[in-house]
């Protein structure tokens, strides 16, 4: 799969002034490859992450995912891209916390076209796959933020996406949790998934197939030559 | 896409997670249904009791004919041109979709009673009527002699059911004697004495004496009196009053189909004699009932409206409450109409489990307000032994009205929480 941003475009109206998140910005992103974008906070990141998932439709430009527009269509085809296509991890988890974490990590194929007879299974093997096999019916609550971050990891990849974008995944974890957490992404790229990382911690740029530069809604450095400025 | 079947699962489950709150909602719409129901039932089950009693003691077919009375200020005169005798009744029993007419006939000598009940005298001066033994039939049985006029060698007589109310809530309480019901009162004898009263003792002489035995009760013979077989009355009018032609004060008619009462009271009408029909009461019941029913009915809708707008309300706050699993919901590929449907669901669980409850709710008080008006309530015959009437139209009106509101104030919240940006939800801490 590859997902390929041509000229986008994001305004927002804030207080009657207009701020461009993205002022048209270029790039690719491919199955199988680790993307680190980077830049200062403001910057646009989470807009393009988001742009790119689906979640949020650009004011102008196009993202094309394999060739097709993906905001050509309406939010029924785009949630379903999100539910089979995209898996999100967010920097403050976003889990149910009176919820076990097979409960949190079972929630995708509330919203699955056809949801698999052995959903329960493959929420175990997910969990199993981020080294929480042992901890399935564990309130989410009572889980440690780097337990809370896999079994958000595991809640990414139960759908078995082709692509997981990660907005600030360590941005609340310590620095060897983070650690952790930025090693499994790194698995799942080399297991074939297309893996996007914001971040503004260096280190993690380290394990970057490569890395994006952004700035003021523009992307500087890394768009893999899709049309960079 | 969710479908129902998750939907509904999943609704189950956050119910489950927000207990408190949805008991709490849950308990609005089932105070308001109760309300509903309870006041309707009462309306609907007060209407059966007074039809029934008027069904009773004026059936929808039957019309009672009275002489047109002038009331001038205070002073009622009957008639002179109105008067009810055998020619009258003949007169009426030929009009179109008459199928029987029954006079009554009262005594034109002052009478005496005089009976021993429970070991104790009793004397009273009484009215004395004669009615036709066809106006009681479907009320006292056959082989009571009152289609003979002959109770074992006495006259059978009958007494009205109001007497005996009159009697157990009056006269019984403050006299502390025991409660009369028409079975204890079956077979008992009595004395008539005819031509003489306490105000106007007659010469002994003259006086008359006749053997009843009380053989039943009914709603439609005259209040205070005993009431014989109109034969035996006519007789002793002519035998001991010189009457030449029966005078009666009232006809019962009976016209041959209900749809018929109307014509048959107008052509009575038009003889110079005033109407009453069981119809027309009946119909008066139910025009009445029905503007009470629709002024309770509009009580309990404005009850479950608030209940409706708390409901809207606390899944407005419950909305922005659970904005982040509405993001997370939408990042994993819930569609805005998902989103919708699921708050959607929610809202009508818990309309339908407070409207199960409300009806439940409404039963429970009506079969308490029954046993306390029971209670409270003298022993009459002629009360029901329910004042509710819990059909199933009425119930099915509480649920549905139940589900609706629920459901129709949980449309803005969630469409409120469809139209939720989740990239904002989810990114902003
Ligand atoms: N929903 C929004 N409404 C208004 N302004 C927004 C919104 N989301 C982001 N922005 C603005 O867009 C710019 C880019 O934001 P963002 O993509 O979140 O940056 P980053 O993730 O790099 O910190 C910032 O100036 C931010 O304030
Ligand atoms: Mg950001």
């Amino acid at each position: 799969m590859k997902i390929t941003c041509r000229n986008v475009e994001k305004l927002y109206a804030l207080d009657g002034r207009t701020i461009r998140a993205l002022a048209g910005v270029s790039c690719e992103m491919r199955s199988g490859e680790l993307v680190v974008v980077m830049g200062r906070s403001g910057s646009g990141k989470t807009t393009l992450l988001n742009a790119v998932g689906g979640l949020d439709r650009p004011t102008a430009g196009s993202v094309l995912v394999d060739g097709e527009d993906l905001y050509a269509s309406g939010d029924r085809a785009l949630s379903r891209y999100r539910n089979e296509r995209i898996g999100f991890v967010f920097q403050s988890f976003h889990l149910s916390h009176d919820e076990t974490a097979l409960e949190n990590v079972l929630v995708p194929f509330l919203f699955a076209r056809r949801p698999p007879p052995d959903a329960a299974e493959r929420g175990r093997s997910a969990l199993a796959r981020v080294d929480l096999g042992d901890q399935v019916d564990q309130p989410a609550g009572t889980l440690s933020a780097g337990q809370k971050q896999r079994v958000a990891i595991a809640r990414a990849i139960v759908n078995e996406p082709e692509f997981v974008l990660a907005d600030e995944p360590t941005g609340n974890l310590d620095e060897s949790t983070g650690a952790d957490i930025v090693a499994l992404l790194v698995g799942l790229a080399r297991q074939g998934l297309g893996v996007v990382i914001v971040t503004h911690d260096p280190a993690i740029s380290q394990v970057a197939d490569r890395v994006l530069r952004i700035a003021d809604g523009r992307i500087v450095d890394g768009a893999d030559g899709a049309g960079a400025p | 896409m969710i479908g129902p079947v998750r939907a509904i699962r999943r609704s189950f489950h956050n119910l489950g997670r927000h207990r408190a709150r949805a008991f709490l909602l849950a308990g609005g719409v089932a105070i308001g249904v109760a309300m509903l129901v309870f006041l309707l039932a009462f309306v609907a089950g007060t209407r059966r009791a007074l039809l029934d009693r008027v069904v009773s003691s004026l059936p929808i077919t039957h019309l009672t004919v009275v002489p047109r009375s002038f009331s001038l200020s205070v002073i009622k005169f009957d008639s002179p041109f109105s008067s009810l005798d055998p020619d009258a009744v003949r007169r009426i029993e030929v009009l179109e979709g008459v199928e029987r007419v029954m006079p009554m006939a009262a005594l034109k000598l002052p009478a005496q009673l005089r009976a021993r009940f429970f070991g104790q005298g009793f004397v009273t001066d009484t009215g004395v009527f004669g009615i036709d033994t066809e106006l009681v039939a479907d009320q006292i049985p056959a082989e009571s002699g009152f289609g003979t006029g002959d109770a074992g060698g006495v006259i059978p007589a009958v007494i009205s059911e109001d007497l005996i109310d009159m009697y157990n809530t009056g006269f019984a309480k403050t006299n502390d004697l025991p409660q009369l019901t028409p079975e204890i009162l079956a077979g008992q004898q009595a004395m008539l004495f005819l031509g003489t009263s306490s105000f106007r003792p007659g010469a002994e002489e003259r006086v008359r004496t006749a053997s009843i035995s009380l053989i039943g009760a009914s709603d439609r013979v005259p209040l205070v009196g005993v009431s014989l077989p109109r034969e035996i009355v006519e007789r002793w009018n002519r035998e001991m009053a010189g009457e030449t032609t029966p005078q009666y004060f009232q006809l019962t008619v009976v016209a041959a189909r209900a749809q018929d009462v109307e014509d048959v009271a107008a052509g009575i009408e038009s003889m110079g004699y005033d109407v009453t029909s069981g119809r027309e009461i009946a119909q008066r019941i139910r025009t009445l009932t029905r503007v009470l029913q629709a002024a309770f009915g509009l009580i309990g809708l404005v009850v479950l409206g608030v209940a409706g707008v708390g409901i809207g309300n606390a899944l407005l706050l419950s909305v922005m409450e659970r904005r982040h699993e509405i993001g997370i919901f939408r990042s994993v590929g819930a569609s805005r109409g998902d989103i919708r449907l699921l708050f959607l669901f929610e809202a009508a669980l818990i309309g339908l489990g407070g409207a199960l409850a409300g009806v439940g709710l409404a039963a429970a008080a009506a079969y308490a307000a029954d046993l306390a008006l029971d209670r409270v309530l003298p022993d009459l015959l002629l009360l029901p032994e329910s004042f509710f009437s819990l059909s199933w139209p009425i119930l099915a009106l509480g649920l549905s009205l139940g589900l609706l509101v629920s459901i129709l104030a949980a449309v803005p919240p969630a469409h409120r929480a469809a139209r939720m940006d989740p990239a904002r939800i989810l990114t902003s801490g």
